[in-house]
């Protein structure tokens, strides 16, 4: 089970005749995108537009952040199982990623779940899409559309421009090579007998409209809890179908980029032996919590770890997720770090978790997302401001008749997100 | 679809929807403490909670709507459940105390009432 990454560096983004990459210069076709996602009859109207890092551009509101790769060979395609994909198997052979840019689905669904991206300013400073080329398609529903099926449209509009602008990589030699490699349980747990034996817990957003993810193209909240490859995230196996508070939600972006699967390779065979991932959802049923937490537990200790790390999506009722995987997982003889971010009030002196266990002696802060902060205003803003001020993060009077936003740094796209692909954390003194 | 249960709510659209074959509770109140604190009424009369009480991931002093459903036979007190009802209600009103409720326009206030119904729907249909 062996991954090659090859990254092809993009260091500019321009429109052209051609969607293709050029001498590290990505070229794209207004013309040909916008009739992909006029493909779907929900969608009444789309414009593509462009932002690089360091302009005076602010992207409002944003729903999803996507990475176009190809699969070169190996079997499957990138986003199994969804917009007509092949549901085969991913995570082996050679992948073709599309490095240093992305692509932005924008437009309001519901009024107030979408979030940020300025790509300057001190704005930036919270969001790793700031530094990335982007790609922004933004989108206008038709009339009276139900919010279920704008958020597939909107969805799957991403994933097929993704898909799109990533086949112009096919047959580029790629400027470097990476791979990644996790063998069987038994032969893996062989390699480094001297190494803890360490798993990654992933939890996954899975509540509801706009609170939900897919695996393989299944709704993660139809999942018994199972184990992954970290490879097969990269190969976009798990996609974001959610606009949780913007500050955490994981775009599918930094699913196929998840920070934690790419720390633990780094240490994989130096400091720890990495087993693999076990996926588990957070359900709004008490029942289905404790059912998942359980099995979590479970695989945990089939898998023979000495440690987990888990991570978690969204704020309220999946600490409570959290707390349980956290609880039983520790019960199974297995330590474990939690990785989460805050909501401590503006003063900080508040309750960070609506939940808490004693076996929780172990958590890694992504930051709190009460922090306010002024963005400045920008020359362009690529979708709309309509909605800043009922935005999570935003409040009456956020926007400044000049165009600046005072707004807590919730209202920023992944600036706390656990998956700790920002520059925040918290520290004892 | 569960039938056992008793949704605890202050969402209209909860109340009006006729698919939602459940007993319903309304609440009449413009945040969702005063949902949260009947329910913790109904867990201490040995009602079980079923949907976790901060379904969605939306802070209290973001989303004005909640509902809850629990189960329509009593037993013996929960005191793990009891935990849990008490926490979101401290939680409910560190939030509210920071920071209350804005004033929504319809749309919006549409929008929160939509997605607390999405929430609620998804669960009975599993």
């Amino acid at each position: 089970m062996r991954l090659e990454l090859g990254k092809i560096r993009i260091a500019d983004v321009q429109f052209g005749e051609r969607t293709e990459v050029k001498e590290s210069t990505l070229f794209v076709n207004k013309e040909e995108l916008i009739s992909i996602v006029l493909e779907d009859e929900c969608i009444q109207a789309a414009k593509i537009e462009l932002a690089k890092p360091g302009e005076s551009v602010r992207i409002t509101p944003v729903k999803d952040v996507l990475q176009p790769r190809v699969k070169v060979n190996g079997g499957g395609t990138v986003f199994p199982g969804v917009i007509g994909n092949k549901v085969a198997q991913v995570g082996q052979g050679r992948t073709h990623v599309l490095d240093g840019m992305a692509v932005l689905t924008v437009g309001k669904i519901m009024g107030f779940q979408e979030g940020i991206v300025d790509m300057s300013g001190i704005g930036s400073e919270y969001t790793p899409f700031s530094k990335t080329l982007n790609v922004c398609v933004v989108l206008e529903p038709v009339e009276g559309i139900e919010p279920h099926a704008y958020e597939t449209a909107a969805r799957e509009a991403g994933l097929k421009i993704s898909n799109y602008i990533g086949e112009a990589g096919r047959n580029i030699e790629p400027d470097s090579i990476e791979v990644f490699e996790t063998k069987g349980f038994i032969e893996q747990a062989a390699l480094y007998p001297e190494l803890p034996r360490i798993g990654y817990v992933c939890m996954l957003q899975s509540q509801g409209l706009l609170h939900d993810t897919y695996v393989y193209g299944v709704d993660a909240k139809n999942i018994i809890p199972t184990i992954m490859k970290p490879t097969e995230f990269m190969d976009g196996a798990v996609i974001s179908g959610n606009c949780v508070a913007s500050c955490d939600k994981i775009p599918t972006y930094l699913h196929q980029n998840d920070p934690i699967i790419e720390d633990l390779f780094k240490k994989h065979g130096t400091e720890l032996n990495f087993m693999g991932v076990i996926i588990t959802n957070e359900n709004v049923f008490l029942a289905d919590k404790e059912r998942c937490s359980d099995a979590v537990a479970k695989l945990a200790k089939m898998m023979d770890l000495d440690g987990v790390l888990i991570s978690e999506e969204g704020y309220g009722n999946p600490d409570t997720d959290l707390m349980m995987n956290c609880k039983k997982v520790e019960q199974q003889g297995i330590k474990t770090v939690l990785i989460t971010d805050e909501f401590p009030g503006r003063d900080g002196k508040s309750e960070s978790l609506a939940d808490a266990v004693k076996e929780a002696d172990a958590l890694v802060s992504c930051g709190q997302g009460n922090l306010v902060i002024t963005m400045p205003p920008m020359d362009k803003i690529i979708g709309t401001l309509e909605d800043i001020e009922t935005m999570i993060g935003g409040y009456d009077g956020s926007l400044k008749p000049d165009g600046s936003i005072e707004a807590e740094i919730q209202i920023i796209i992944s600036a706390t997100s656990a998956f700790g692909c920002n520059k925040l954390a918290a520290r004892m003194y | 679809m569960n039938r056992s249960g008793i949704i605890i709510t202050n969402n209209p659209k909860v109340i009006d929807d006729k698919r939602i074959g459940v007993e319903k509770l309304f609440i009449e109140s413009d945040n969702m403490l005063s949902v949260l604190l009947h329910v913790r009424d109904m867990v201490h009369e040995g009602h079980k909670l079923i949907s976790h009480p901060l379904s969605g991931s939306l802070k209290p002093n973001e989303n004005p709507f909640k509902s809850v459903i629990v189960s329509q036979t009593k037993a013996s007190i929960d005191f793990e459940q009891v935990k849990i009802i008490e926490n979101c209600i401290e939680t409910c009103r560190k939030f509210i105390s920071n920071r209350p409720l804005p004033r929504y326009k319809e749309r919006i206030v549409n929008d929160y009432m939509y997605v607390d119904k999405t929430l609620i729907e998804s669960g009975l249909r599993n």
